[in-house]
């Protein structure tokens, strides 16, 4: 039988690298998924989302076993993202046309990784620049909101317990999140 | 008559989130709202096609991806434990200037500080204060003295004593152990 992410994030706190490497594993591909549609580069993802595991691993002794790795996890790595979104944002005012990859969407964590990935970079820039078209005008726990329940499956009481928020915050940012995302496909 | 418009629950009512009352409510209200039955279909459908573009986002390679997050917590812990890795002050030079500003502040502030500290020092004491340590130190002689007459008494016996002024004579220093206690100090020594 598989070790829960509870099971392992214990033994992650004992130092436990393959128990790490496991979590790793299950978990990379969501994480990297949600930190890029968040914050709408593949580098700065990258960077983010390994961010949030390195955090992971420095904190496990923290994590309380009795609440859900998932939404511990999410936690890490949604405020990441919105650090990551809001120290960038001056930036992108003073150069909006920027597009993906280029200087403007530096990395604010950590240099944006050098090593590209052996996948098609041109569907990737493609995708992940249409989507951030799509999420401009959302504010980052909007983004963060609606993302978590359309990737994720988060229901609104598990959103309102990443962002830190009551749940009626949390239904408000999605609502207010949703009607942005209605105007933008309407532009489009 | 529609009084509000549960804006904020649909999407969770939609979500099948909600229970009781609440989910009674808004059921409720739909049947009489067209408005609100529209916004529940734009945002499904708004959602759903999220969800098509962000399932378009391709996942990056495992293994580089995991080869470069070793790499970063390596690097973490080396700089943790004080080894190898580049130093923080390496990356933030602005926050190096700053700090070397802030120094630079404090060290004057200690160098004025210090500098008065000096300044006073070399001031003359008050009157009042010298009368009181020269009366103290006049005492303190006198009771030295009753003290210890005996013993000075026994130091008028030694030559050097008697010639304090030798003590300027660099000769009779260098060949201070060669002077007997009893014996009267030479000619040339004093010369």
């Amino acid at each position: 039988m598989e070790p829960s992410d509870e099971e392992l994030c214990r033994r992650v706190a004992e130092r436990d690298t393959e128990a790490f490497d496991l979590l790793v594993e299950r978990h990379q591909a969501r994480a990297y998924r949600l930190a890029c549609s968040i914050v709408g580069n593949e580098a700065d993802a990258r960077d983010v989302s390994q961010e949030a595991f390195i955090r992971l691993y420095e904190s496990t002794g923290r994590f309380d076993a009795r609440s859900r790795f998932t939404t511990w996890f999410h936690r890490i790595l949604v405020n990441l993202c919105i650090d990551h979104l809001r120290r960038s944002r001056w930036w992108r005012k003073l150069v909006p046309l920027a597009g993906p990859g280029s200087e403007a969407d530096e990395a604010a964590i950590d240099p944006a990784s050098d090593e590209p990935g052996p996948e098609s970079e041109a569907i990737r820039s493609q995708s992940i620049g249409e989507l951030r078209a799509l999420l401009e005008k959302l504010s980052p726990r909007q983004r963060a909101a609606v993302l978590l329940q359309v990737q994720e499956g988060l229901s609104s009481r598990e959103i309102a317990a990443v962002l830190e928020c009551s749940e009626n915050t949390a239904r408000v940012h999605i609502h207010r999140g949703i009607a942005e995302l209605k105007k933008a496909f309407k532009r489009e | 008559m529609i009084t509000r418009h549960p804006e904020t629950a649909l999407v969770p009512y939609m979500r099948g989130e909600l229970e009781g009352e609440e989910r009674a409510r808004v059921a409720r209200h739909l049947e009489d709202c067209p408005s609100c039955r529209q916004a529940v279909g734009d945002a499904a459908a708004a959602l759903g096609e999220l969800v098509r573009r962000v399932e378009e986002i391709p996942p990056p390679d495992p293994a580089i991806y995991r080869a470069q997050l070793h790499r970063k917590l390596d690097a973490r812990q080396r700089a943790g434990a004080g080894g190898g890795a580049e130093p923080r002050w390496w990356r933030r030079p602005r926050i190096v200037g700053l700090s070397i500003g802030a120094l630079g502040a404090v060290a004057a502030a200690l160098l004025l500080i210090f500098t008065m500290h000096q300044g006073a020092g070399v001031a003359p004491p008050p009157l009042d204060q010298l009368a009181a340590q020269d009366a103290a130190m006049q005492v303190g002689t006198m009771q030295e003295a009753a003290m210890t007459g005996a013993d000075v008494g026994l130091l008028r016996d030694y030559p050097m004593v008697e010639h304090l002024d030798l003590l300027e004579n660099y000769d009779v220093i260098a060949h201070l152990d060669d002077v007997s206690p009893s014996a009267p100090a030479s000619d040339e020594n004093r010369s």
